[in-house]
């Protein structure tokens, strides 16, 4: 990756082209050295474990490497910015920490303009496009900050309905973030650590939700705050693993967390052979609930595969038939989530994801809320898929390079679409 | 609102200024066309700053590596909550709560905060917002460092540096009563102080030979330097 021999530097050290003066890095001699890179080649794990070595790789878009060489680790890395056309060493110096097994952390440092790895990554500009808007581009790979990690994706997961949420398009500020990368379930496994995160190691692999206002998944790298994710079991594909952070939260939160189901209570499950609907027919039903799930007649058979007892068609069937139920999990909304309020036994509770109700319960709780990733949660959910207790149903996988055509389908597609980044 | 701002990295806390900053805006946080999930505005009744933050990364850049100043600094908090963001669960307007701030984001020298709901834990009504304020960061370090990581046991010893000081303090509490066995180390006037947190013996850093300790099973940092490289 390196090419070879800088007269300046001396001592073992590796040899690097020169390509500046040290007047324009205002460097001693004994920090030296831009050297040229092949970007095709760059590698954030490579320049992780370079930085072992007490230096610090940073690849510009350009393929020149500045590289910075300490003899005492402790002071081997350098800020340095590249303003007006050329390097400068930022004014304050980095405080660098390391493990107790000898590995450098990756230290505290200010941004490098420039100075980064490129990865492939859908994008989204424009609002009103909609999913038509996606491309694929060519974007910097992103930097774990503090509690982050940086995940190499596998698989990557797509919500339609989310480039219509404001996240997609302004961050927490409200301040316009686009061209933005959408997607955010992610299955992967972990390349770098930002400073100060534990619990997660680099190479683990690992899956979860990542935040809604933050560039997403579906592009080679992504960054995630540390707590979103969990370990990945080595026997649970990336492609399975990335299709079940929304499903499965949602699900597990709707039913535990804010329904508080008990076993032999009954439920109503919405849309219960899809998405959503189907893990939370599995979860109730191995809680031991009662399920009732609604439809449409084709889905009938696959809502009792998943484990209802009855269905309801919501075409030809008449919801009231229902008679009282303990719950209902909501994922429709409008007409029908008004009406299934008034199902809601007394002290019962209506759960939704489909927006502020339009129907409160008479004697009962109606919640809605927005799903939020959780380690434990996911951990549970993914042990559950290991021992067949539940399943996903996965439609399309697609290449990044395929995945706008397979977010806009010609016709109808059964299950979820997963974009597998890495074969 | 009322706010302390700092706009310059060199200057350190000499450089504080107290400052007008717009509110956050509740009502766009609480509409289907915020983007903040997750996130609960709380009414600030007292607030922690760590000595050091403003040497950190954060205080200045976003989790973009973006120029984040003017930044409030601070980032420990009890207050009340005054609104949610759409959707979230957990919290209630109007509740006591305390935690610990994202550092990348304007922090708790201020009258209003905005932090994810997930940060933040039930104040009990007859804890007071000034104790709440100072025992979110001392305390989630002290139990992290001694549990999470270090993985203590009862009957284990623990070499506590600082014993004395903010977060030492907490965690020679947090070990002795979990059945630890606590050395503390600082400077000859913390002595008293460390053994009454707990700790059982107490090593004068300018005086005793911190190799005098022996063995323990954990040793909780927090000076760093040599004194960490003794070890």
């Amino acid at each position: 990756m390196l090419t070879a021999d800088d007269p300046r530097e001396a001592g073992g050290s590796p040899q690097l082209d020169a390509g500046l003066g040290d007047d324009d890095l205002g460097l001693d001699g004994h920090h030296a050295a831009i050297g040229r890179v092949d970007a095709a080649q760059c590698d954030p794990v490579a320049a992780a474990w370079l930085m072992c070595l007490g230096a610090v790789l940073t690849l510009a878009d350009a393929a020149t490497v500045l590289v910075t060489l300490g003899g005492d680790r402790s002071a081997a890395v350098q800020d340095v910015n590249f303003i007006g056309g050329r390097w400068q060493r930022a004014r304050t110096p980095p405080r660098t920490t390391s493990r107790g097994a000898g590995w450098t952390v990756m230290p505290q440092r200010q941004r490098l303009d420039t100075g980064r790895c490129w990865m492939k990554a859908i994008m989204v500009t424009d609002q009103a496009a909609g999913m038509a808007g996606m491309t694929l581009a060519e974007r910097p790979v992103p930097e774990a900050a503090g509690n982050d990690v940086l995940v190499e994706v596998h698989a990557s997961g797509f919500t339609p309905g989310e480039l219509s949420w404001p996240s997609n398009w302004t961050d927490r500020l409200g301040r316009d973030r686009t061209p933005s990368i959408p997607g955010h379930e992610l299955a992967g496994v972990v390349s770098t650590l930002g400073y100060g995160t534990t619990g997660l190691s680099v190479g683990q692999r690992v899956f979860g939700l990542t935040d809604w206002t933050r560039d997403g998944t579906l592009a080679e790298y992504a960054v995630v705050e540390a707590r979103n994710l969990a370990p990945l079991p080595g026997d649970v594909d990336f492609t399975v693993g990335a299709s079940l952070p929304i499903s499965g939260l949602t699900a597990w939160q709707g039913l535990f967390e804010h329904g508080r189901l008990q076993p032999g209570q009954s439920a109503l499950v919405h849309g219960a052979a899809g998405g959503v609907g189907s893990m939370v027919t599995q979860l109730a039903r191995e809680a031991g609930a009662y399920i009732i799930g609604t439809g449409r007649a084709a889905d009938r058979q696959r809502a009792l595969d998943f484990g209802a007892k009855e269905f309801i068609d919501l075409d030809n069937d008449s919801l009231e038939d229902v008679g009282g139920v303990d719950l209902v999990f909501d994922v429709i909304g409008g007409d029908i989530g008004k009406r299934s309020a008034a199902l809601v036994r007394a002290g019962g509770t209506l759960v939704t994801i489909a927006g502020p109700p339009e129907a409160r319960p008479a004697d009962g709780l109606a919640i809605d809320f927005v799903v939020v990733s959780d380690r434990a949660q996911l951990s549970e959910i993914v042990q559950r898929v290991r021992d067949g207790r539940l399943r996903t149903v996965i439609g399309n996988v697609a290449t990044l390079d395929d995945a706008v055509a397979a977010f806009n389908p010609t016709e109808r597609v059964k299950g979820k679409t997963i974009i597998r980044v890495r074969p | 609102m009322k706010a302390i701002v700092v706009t310059d990295r060199a200057a350190g806390t000499a450089g504080m200024t107290l400052t007008e900053r717009p509110e956050p805006d509740a009502a766009r946080l609480a509409s289907l066309e915020g983007a903040n999930y997750g996130d609960v505005i709380v009414e600030v009744h007292a607030s922690g700053f760590t000595g050091n933050e403003l040497e950190w990364p954060s205080t200045w850049i976003d989790r973009l590596g973006r120029d984040r100043t003017p930044s409030i600094p601070g980032h420990e908090l009890a207050g009340v909550v005054t609104a949610l963001s759409y959707g979230t669960t957990g919290l209630s307007v109007g509740q006591r709560v305390f935690g610990l701030t994202d550092w990348t984001r304007d922090g708790t020298l201020a009258e209003y905060v905005v932090v994810e709901a997930r940060n933040l834990a039930p104040l009990p009504g007859d804890v007071d917002f000034t104790v709440g304020a100072s025992v979110a960061m001392t305390g989630l370090s002290a139990w992290q460092g001694l549990f999470d990581h270090g993985r203590l046991q009862a009957g284990q010893s623990v070499l506590v540096h600082g014993a004395a000081g903010a977060v030492g303090s907490m965690a020679t509490q947090l070990a002795r009563e979990y059945g630890a066995y606590v050395i503390g180390t600082g400077r000859a006037a913390h002595r008293q102080t460390a053994l009454d947190f707990g700790a059982q013996e107490f090593i004068e850093l300018e005086n005793d030979a911190l190799e005098d300790v022996g063995g323990v099973d954990l040793v909780f940092d927090v000076f760093g330097g040599d004194i960490g490289k003794r070890l």
